[in-house]
């Protein structure tokens, strides 16, 4: 069955849409659902770093956090902006993404992975130390939504829930785009191997870099629907804990399926609601699934679906 | 005295705090190829033992000792438990295994002493100043340089001088011959993850006294380690003091020109220095 959706982009966009229209049913509340599927976007967008382009960042939160201060400043400047507002956010986000890249991608391994760590925190003590800009502390607040011409035919909430929504589906279907196109085998290759992909004539540092400005830009775009959602951009929006968090969706969801993102969206989403309600220190519960799944199930909840379903299939040819 | 040259001097002993904790990162690193994320949420665990120990029983120097060594247990449970199975991993999965970890471990000392921020008071004999010229030096930062500086020359001889260090040394470059040779790796492991982690513990117990307890302190110490490693080399002893020291007068320094921005300085200063030279202070393959 999932292998049926991941090759098929009929069914693959059809899943995308089911999704988003189970979730408001599952959560209970558009706004629960539209947090999914903001932090789904951002999972998959962090998943063509870390499943395609074998990149693990710690600077998703920034762009995250770009991108909401991003759509507050314009809107608050131009509230006619409209939804061109977004547009804005994904090239801050990409260039963002562009300066983070140009500094780390030159390193490899575990350099890289610190130095985008690094950047992140200077993101983040930037967004602290320029109040007049970002709010400070407080953050961004009354950022006014834009006008999208369906407000007098459904409540405000559903319009937003509706424009997340069909972002959602057109976000993950370009992503599914982008490692299906002959960037995202070449991203593969580099992946695999990164001296053969060399040799074998492909820019690796560019091809990286270019990666990363789109998962940059994407992030940023799923920030700045989260800022829309909350009417504000407040300061944890870019800090570690959103690029952890961010990262752990990914994980949980599988690093090389895009859907799984929704689905480690949906499962961090749900233990955050649930968990936090029962026990404050909800959080060690996360730390123990974490290295759990790292440990036992390094594809994420589909992974471990799949492999599930292909021993059973053997044991039942034995059988047969 | 001039006061820019003052606060350059302060922040010395900051910047050994911050040596002693990368130092921790870099052996373990350097020995084992182990990128351990939970060495922030271990510096922050030293600093809620120093503060625990020392309130109970009146001895700053025993608290001191006790982030070490409690840290130190805390670093070998969990390397024989969970890290050494993680040895043969991507560099990637150890990091998110210790990001794991850094969760278990801070909201465990949440758990215990609570979110609030907590003082740690110095010991009245390290609380005064000593006046250099007009300018009054803290005792207390004159301890830390000089424990961090006794510390620092400790490691160096056990790593340069001892058999322990040949062993280790040894272990760096293949473990598998070390092992062929009849030296039991896990034990050199072990030790040194103790070691390693050990510092980290050490590191959060000196800082203590300076900014107080807080569960933020282990996300701001890893950052910083990564900082310092990133700029000076990782698996080396001279890269981490020269980072370290850097880092420590940078923010000692920009606190006096800009009190908002001395924070996001040592980032600025990270980002430039990689500008011009991308492989860090002393380049690397």
């Amino acid at each position: 069955m999932l292998e049926k959706i991941n090759h098929s982009s009929g069914l693959f966009s059809l899943a995308l849409v089911a999704f988003a229209l189970a979730m408001p049913l599952v959560m209970g509340s558009t706004a629960t659902a539209g947090v999914v599927l903001v932090f789904a976007i951002a999972a998959a967008a962090c998943n063509l770093l870390l499943g395609y382009a074998g990149l693990l960042s710690f600077a998703q939160g920034s762009f995250f956090g770009v991108g909401s201060y991003a759509v507050g400043m314009v809107l608050k400047a131009a509230p006619g902006a409209g939804l061109a507002a977004l547009l804005v956010c994904v090239a801050a986000g990409m260039i963002v993404a562009l300066a983070i890249g140009m500094l780390s991608i030159r390193q490899r391994g575990i350099y890289f992975v610190m130095i985008t760590l690094a950047m992140a925190q200077l993101a983040y003590f930037a967004a602290l130390s320029f109040p007049q800009l970002t709010g400070g502390e407080n953050g961004l607040l009354d950022i006014p939504r834009p006008i999208t011409g369906l407000e007098g035919i459904m409540g405000e909430g559903t319009v937003q829930y509706a424009l997340i929504a069909v972002v959602f589906v057109l976000a993950i279907a370009f992503l599914r785009l982008v490692v299906r196109s002959p960037f995202g085998r070449a991203l593969d290759a580099v992946r695999e191997n990164e001296v053969r992909a060399q040799t074998a004539g492909y820019d690796v540092q560019k091809l990286k870099l270019l990666a990363f400005c789109l998962s940059g830009g994407i992030t940023a775009l799923a920030g700045a629907l989260y800022a829309l959602q909350l009417r504000s951009a407040p300061l944890s929006n870019i800090d570690l804990m959103t690029s952890e968090t961010i990262l752990i969706m990914a994980i949980l969801g599988g690093r090389r399926s895009l859907l799984g993102a929704a689905f480690g969206a949906l499962a961090m989403t749900l233990m955050a609601e649930q968990l936090s309600h029962l026990w404050p220190r909800w959080q060690m519960i996360v730390g123990f699934v974490l290295i759990a799944v790292v440990l036992f199930a390094p594809n994420g909840l589909g992974g471990a679906w799949a492999h599930w379903r292909a021993r059973r299939s053997v044991r039942a040819g034995d059988h047969a | 005295m001039n006061i820019y040259l003052f606060q350059a001097l302060n922040g010395l002993g900051v910047g050994m705090v911050y040596f002693l904790l990368s130092v921790g990162l870099s052996i373990i690193f350097g020995l084992l190829g182990f990128v351990n994320f939970a060495h922030g949420a271990l510096f922050l665990i030293g600093a809620y033992t120093a503060m625990f120990v020392t309130a109970q029983t009146g001895s700053f120097l025993l608290g001191l000792a006790a982030s070490f060594a409690v840290v130190a247990v805390i670093g070998v449970v969990a390397e024989r438990w969970l890290l050494r199975r993680t040895y043969r991993m991507p560099h990637e999965s150890q990091i998110l295994i210790t990001v794991g970890l850094t969760f278990i471990l801070t909201e465990g000392v949440v758990m215990i002493f609570g979110p609030e921020a907590q003082q740690v008071p110095m010991p009245d004999i390290l609380a005064g100043v000593l006046m250099l010229g007009a300018y009054p030096v803290p005792i207390y930062r004159v301890f830390i340089f000089a424990v961090c500086a006794v510390v620092g020359l400790g490691l160096w001889f056990l790593f340069e001088r001892t058999l322990f260090g040949a062993r280790v040394r040894a272990g760096n470059e293949s473990s598998e011959m070390l092992n062929l040779l009849g030296i039991k790796v896990s034990r050199v492991y072990a030790l040194t993850f103790a070691l390693g982690t050990g510092l980290a513990g050490l590191a959060g117990g000196l800082a203590a006294p300076l900014r107080g307890a807080d569960p933020s302190m282990g996300a701001e110490a890893i950052v910083i380690a990564f900082v310092v490693v990133v700029l000076g080399g990782i698996g080396s002893f001279s890269g981490p003091l020269v980072g370290g020291l850097i880092i420590g007068v940078t923010q000692s320094m920009m606190s006096a020109i800009w009190p908002e921005g001395a924070r996001l300085a040592i980032f600025i200063v990270m980002a430039g220095i990689l500008l011009v030279m991308p492989k860090g202070l002393f380049g690397r393959a």
